[in-house]
């Protein structure tokens, strides 16, 4: 009987939080991941202070039409703000852009800009993208430093994702002030949600390399690696055994 | 209803500390997530043979080894919560699964031109996994479950961290 009662308020929870589940949040879609976009590298930590763009790379969603790097929308105006110390990638005239795609949107066209100059437009017909999309895009000339705005134009609604890219083309410094480059940076620590400080008495630390056999200190416990791998927040010793085992 | 009342008082009375307390979104989250980690699961052990780099391949095999223990956890759990393994068909139909990574990508994935391959991966598992932290997000704020709740965190925090690792190897010059 207890269980039947149990089992009927279960059920109640059900209807009531699946409503919850299916009414929640707007889910989010999609940016370029390489060469970094604007968002991609607020992401990654390269770039400070970029606000909650760190935590939703994909989600610089606004009406078709605009000509910025953020959509219109207010909570992402970094990404618009020339002042930033934006790094720019050297490339040549001919790019490939790597997209992250979360949700597949029938889409009308992808669109390439650099100032008001489109130099590249991939039109898709409605169809509904691949997992994944790369476009080799022509730059059309352009050269030394420039801000490139890639839009993809959804099929089915009015709207549209936006994403910025900073290349420096064909040449030249593309960060003349000192400005890190992703292979010899650590990890930044003040932008990036996930690095956690270690315990009191751990040696235990994040973005680092444990060979198999490494020991550490963690919460007081010392621990031994299973497995190689590049530490990571939620990948504390204690909480992956698969990687830890408590000596 | 006096009845009732004494059914009550006994759920109450009886009520032991083991019992579970967990509600509908705390199964809808295992229910998901245990077919979602299956998906990463099998695109970490295709890029552990196929990957160019080492770091991507010593991240897929990081991976594979911490999300197996990860479905190993849940699968337990709603088993002791005497839970179907899968929710009803149709209930994931929300958002007419556009954000599914489908046997077809992973398929794909296998073959991509070698060449290709470490971008195609870190691509597709970095939308996978920002996939995880909504839903794990959701988990979070709607669940009831402490345990399930605190592995959603976990979940939350290590994908971020992946995504923001997989970004650095996508920018970095190929090596």
């Amino acid at each position: 009987m207890r269980k039947t009662i149990l089992s009927i308020v279960t059920a109640l929870a059900a209807v009531a939080s699946t409503l919850v589940v299916l009414t929640g949040p707007a889910q989010a879609h999609g940016y370029i991941s390489s060469p970094p976009s604007r968002q991609a590298n607020c992401a990654q930590g390269r770039v400070a202070n970029c606000g909650p763009i760190v935590y939703e790379p994909q989600s610089v969603e606004g009406p078709k039409g605009q000509r910025n790097c953020h959509g219109g929308l207010s909570q992402f105006a970094q990404l618009s703000d020339e002042s930033k110390p934006w790094p720019a990638t050297s490339v040549g005239q001919n790019v490939t852009f790597n997209w992250v795609l979360t949700a597949r949107h029938a889409t009308s066209t992808w669109e390439y800009f650099i100032g008001n100059t489109r130099v590249a437009v991939f039109n898709d017909g409605g169809r509904q993208p691949g997992a994944t999309v790369s476009h080799n895009v022509n730059l059309g000339g352009f050269s030394g430093r420039q801000r490139l705005l890639a839009i993809w134009n959804i099929a089915d609604t009015p709207m549209a994702f936006y994403s910025c890219v900073d290349l420096q083309i064909g040449g030249g410094n593309p960060n003349p002030q000192p400005s890190p480059t992703p292979t010899v940076t650590p990890r930044p620590p003040s932008p990036t949600p996930t690095v956690t400080p270690p315990p009191a008495g751990g040696t235990w630390r994040t973005g680092t390399y444990y060979a198999t056999g490494s020991t550490v200190t963690y919460g007081g416990a010392t621990y031994r690696c299973l497995q190689a791998h590049t530490s990571l927040a939620g990948w504390e010793p204690p909480n992956v055994p698969a990687l830890w085992a408590r000596v | 209803m006096k009845r009732l009342a004494i059914v009550l008082a006994l759920v109450a009375g009886c009520s032991a500390p083991a019992e579970p307390a967990f509600n509908a979104a705390d199964v809808m989250f295992l229910q998901m997530m245990i077919p979602h980690h299956e998906q990463g699961i099998r695109m970490a052990e295709i890029a552990e043979e196929r990957a160019a780099r080492p770091e991507v391949k010593a991240l897929a095999s990081a991976i594979r080894a911490t999300q197996s223990d990860e479905a190993k956890t849940m699968t337990t759990r709603l088993t002791r919560w005497e839970q179907p393994m899968e929710a009803p068909p149709g209930s994931h139909d929300a958002h007419g699964g556009l954000h599914e990574t489908r046997p077809s990508d992973i398929l794909s994935l296998e073959k991509v031109p070698a060449g290709q391959f470490d971008t195609s991966f870190l691509n597709l598992l970095t939308g996978h996994q920002h996939n995880a932290v909504d839903m794990a997000r959701t988990e979070v704020k709607t669940g009831l479950d402490a345990s399930t709740k605190d592995l959603a965190k976990r979940i939350e925090e290590s994908r971020n961290a992946q995504i923001q690792e997989m970004l650095r190897l996508l920018a970095a010059p190929q090596g």
